[in-house]
């Protein structure tokens, strides 16, 4: 139905050209995060720690030999750190490091002088990673040790016989010393990586997804020559024709809410800054020794689930809330879901300042891989519509909705990793507890602002999957029964 | 002037309502009542096969009692509801006079409210920021056009929610009484406005129980009894069978 203002519609050369720059746009984006994530996409990293030495020292006398066996959970060696600077005066001498194979043989052999160990660990790269496919053997030999320097915690565990190496046969563990099993294990890191395959389809989806989105353009243009509009041209053509209501309802928004406050948008500043200095307070002592750089992971979690929680607590009322409007002029009923969801995704615009802020100011490193936060918070804005859709459909016809919701959420904010580790979950939970979408969000985020990596390619879809599920379910439920809206309000 | 250009055609519309004797709203009653199997409906035909065309520059005239579907009718062609069964096709621009001050804010300006009503009537932004001033000086408002809304009386908020809405020039209007508002003065004025937009030529569904109006105002006249089509024809005709029925008593329900 044509209504005041409408404007000029789409044309079938409109469409093509449309379908043509969002493939550009597509390809464009596509490319750059490609060129992002290739590196980490192109294999699988892992790390194989042991816990920190313990102050066991021990010094170390021609011959002796430490082996350590490891199931690691990688296939290629790239690189090893020990922590084994000298205590108690210098030591002379040397040190074979030798990397063996599940069978045995010998992948690398590096003599290393003892007096050349200084710092806190000593590291050793190989330009050529070990092929160890998952199991492989550490083994130190020294030669000819001289000096009062005592070599500190080659390994942990009991040390009855504290001085040299300790030997208890009570619990077997890989850790042998002159071929006798201890317990305990070498003070050891291990960093490799596993090849992954991700990146040999990547190139491929990306070209197909930018096909088709062009191919799209000349399809709707077809249907539109012949009198038919695709969904997605109407949603173009709605968003185009209401551009401007929207923009009026979120300003409204946006100003009714900053209105009558005397610091106005520093609110949306503080507010976050506020809730995480709280919670650094309260659970600092509980579980910041478990996690690097506490407050980010506070404030990159409060972030995305405050958007989350508010925009879908202020969008099931969306519909309810404007019944009167809603019965006396005509417009599509998405606007209203719509255009409170985008209000709130600019308020979370907003704080992601102060974000920026606390990483530049606890020296968190900023990586290129911070670009593909768009993604993330698009994502993240479709499964939050989606639910708003779906939540206000069902407060028109059960306005009991918003209480069950209010559990809900706080359900769903002890559910999701905000202020504890993940480790604390049982492990055979995992699975199931990873299915959270906005644990896949919030993940999406702390790999890109904290770890500086791309997420893996499992969090990334696991959050398309989250995004695009939630968006087709919500607008499905609305659309089923948007015309029954009336007769409720 | 009338001619043969339809621009309006409401094509055998029926609306029904359900009537829930006891609408469940709450998410509790209704899965208790689900099991229970307590759900009954009751269906009321709000209109039933109503079929007219309204064609350019034709003044139609809806008329009849209370309930008897005038405002569904006009709710049907403005596109808030959508009719059971039939349609209603529109061709032009089209403002629906039923309410004015549609999503009217109170804790915003008089003139960000101008705004956010002409977007919600779905004004042009380029033609609303063009008329913005002509919106505050007809409104009379003054130097009250910045304060919040809820400052205003209710009578400078309906005379600036009757300023945005009639600062429009559609091709089809849509009338549910003709609305004179504010002190008398005011009230001259946009009853005299009222009148110009729907003389000049723009196609006017109008609802009234006015029948003096209606005869003064309308060429067409659709007389609509207990949600269907009575008669429909010349005014003059239409009317005075209307007047028959109503002095006769037979209207009463």
């Amino acid at each position: 139905m044509a209504r005041q203002g409408e404007q000029i519609p789409l044309t079938a050369p409109d469409v093509r050209r449309l379908g043509l720059v969002m493939a550009a746009v597509l390809a464009a984006v596509l490319i750059l995060t490609g060129l992002i994530v290739a590196d980490d996409w192109s294999r699988t990293g892992a790390r194989v720690t042991s816990p920190e030495r313990e102050g066991v020292t021990g010094q170390p006398t021609d011959g002796l030999v430490i082996e350590q066996g490891y199931a690691v959970p990688f296939a290629y060696l790239s690189g090893l750190t020990f922590d084994l600077a000298p205590v108690g005066g210098g030591l002379d001498g040397g040190m074979t490091v030798e990397v063996l194979s599940a069978s045995g043989e010998a992948l690398a052999s590096v003599d290393v002088s003892l007096n050349s160990l200084s710092g806190n660990t000593f590291s050793l790269s190989f330009e050529m990673p070990l092929p160890v496919q998952g199991e492989m053997t550490l083994r130190l030999t020294f030669a000819d040790p001289e000096g009062s320097g005592r070599l500190p915690a080659l390994y942990m565990g009991s040390h009855e016989n504290a001085g040299r190496v300790s030997v208890t046969a009570d619990q077997l563990d890989h850790l042998t010393v002159q071929g006798t099993p201890v317990s305990g294990r070498l003070c050891a890191r291990l960093d490799g990586y596993s090849p992954c395959g991700v990146m040999r389809w990547y190139w491929p989806i990306a070209a197909l997804l930018t096909l088709l989105t062009a191919l799209w353009g000349y399809g709707a243009a077809y249907l539109l020559e012949r009198g038919r509009r695709t969904r997605l041209l109407w949603i173009i053509e709605a968003m185009r024709h209401y551009d401007f209501l929207i923009r009026q309802l979120v300003s409204r928004d946006f100003n009714t809410k900053y209105r009558q406050s005397l610091l106005g948008v520093v609110w949306s500043f503080l507010n976050p800054l506020l809730t995480m200095t709280v919670q650094y307070i309260v659970f600092s002592t509980l579980f910041s020794t478990s996690i690097d750089n506490f407050p980010v992971y506070l404030l990159t979690g409060i972030v995305l689930f405050n958007f989350f929680s508010e925009a879908c607590t202020l969008g099931l009322e969306s519909i309810v809330s404007n019944g009167s409007l809603i019965n006396k002029v005509y417009m599509p009923k998405y606007i209203y879901p719509f255009s409170r969801t985008l209000s709130s995704l600019i308020n979370m615009l907003i704080t992601l300042i102060p974000l920026l802020m606390l990483m530049l100011f606890t020296g968190t490193p900023i990586t290129w891989s911070l670009l593909l936060m768009p993604i993330d918070l698009l994502l993240l804005f479709g499964f939050t519509l989606g639910l708003t859709l779906l939540l206000c459909t069902l407060n028109v016809f059960f306005r009991d909705t918003r209480f069950l919701w209010s559990v809900l959420v706080l359900l769903w904010t002890y559910l999701t990793p905000l202020f504890y580790p993940e480790s604390i979950i049982p492990f055979g939970l995992r699975t199931v507890y990873r299915m959270n979408p906005m644990y896949q969000f919030i993940t999406f985020l702390r790999a890109i602002a904290m770890e500086g990596t791309a997420p893996t390619p499992a969090n990334l879809l696991g959050c398309l999957i989250a995004s695009a599920g939630m968006l087709l379910l919500g607008s499905w439920v609305f659309h089923r029964h948007q015309d029954h809206f009336v007769f409720h309000l | 002037m009338p001619s043969d250009e339809i621009m309006v055609s409401v094509e055998h519309v029926s609306m029904d309502f359900r009537l829930d004797p006891n609408r469940t709203s709450s998410l509790k009653e209704w899965a208790m009542d689900t099991l229970r199997r307590r759900r009954r409906t009751a269906v009321f035909h709000a209109l039933r096969d109503v079929s007219f065309t309204v064609s350019k520059g034709t003044v139609m005239g809806l008329i009849g009692s209370n309930g008897a579907g005038k405002s569904t009718v006009l709710k049907v062609i403005s596109g808030i509801y959508r009719p059971t069964a039939g349609q209603a096709v529109v061709r032009g621009s089209l403002v629906p006079m039923l309410e004015l001050g549609a999503g009217f804010d109170p804790e915003l300006s008089g003139r960000e409210n101008i705004l956010l009503n002409g977007a919600i009537l779905g004004y042009p932004r380029d033609f609303l920021l063009d008329r913005v001033e002509e919106i505050i000086t007809y409104s009379g408002l003054g130097a009250f056009v910045e304060r919040p809304l809820k400052t205003y009386s209710s009578g400078m908020m309906a005379r600036l929610a009757f300023s945005v809405a009639t600062v429009v020039r559609p091709d089809i209007l849509i009338v549910d009484e003709i609305l004179a508002v504010g002190d008398e003065a005011f009230q001259r004025k946009s009853r005299a406005r009222m009148m110009e937009m729907m003389g000049g030529g723009a196609t006017v569904l109008f609802v009234s129980h006015n029948l003096s109006q209606i005869r003064q105002m309308c060429q067409q006249v659709v007389w609509l009894d207990h949600g269907a089509v009575r008669e429909a024809g010349d005014a003059e005709t239409v009317c005075a069978h209307y007047a028959e029925a109503v002095d006769s008593g037979a209207l009463s329900r």
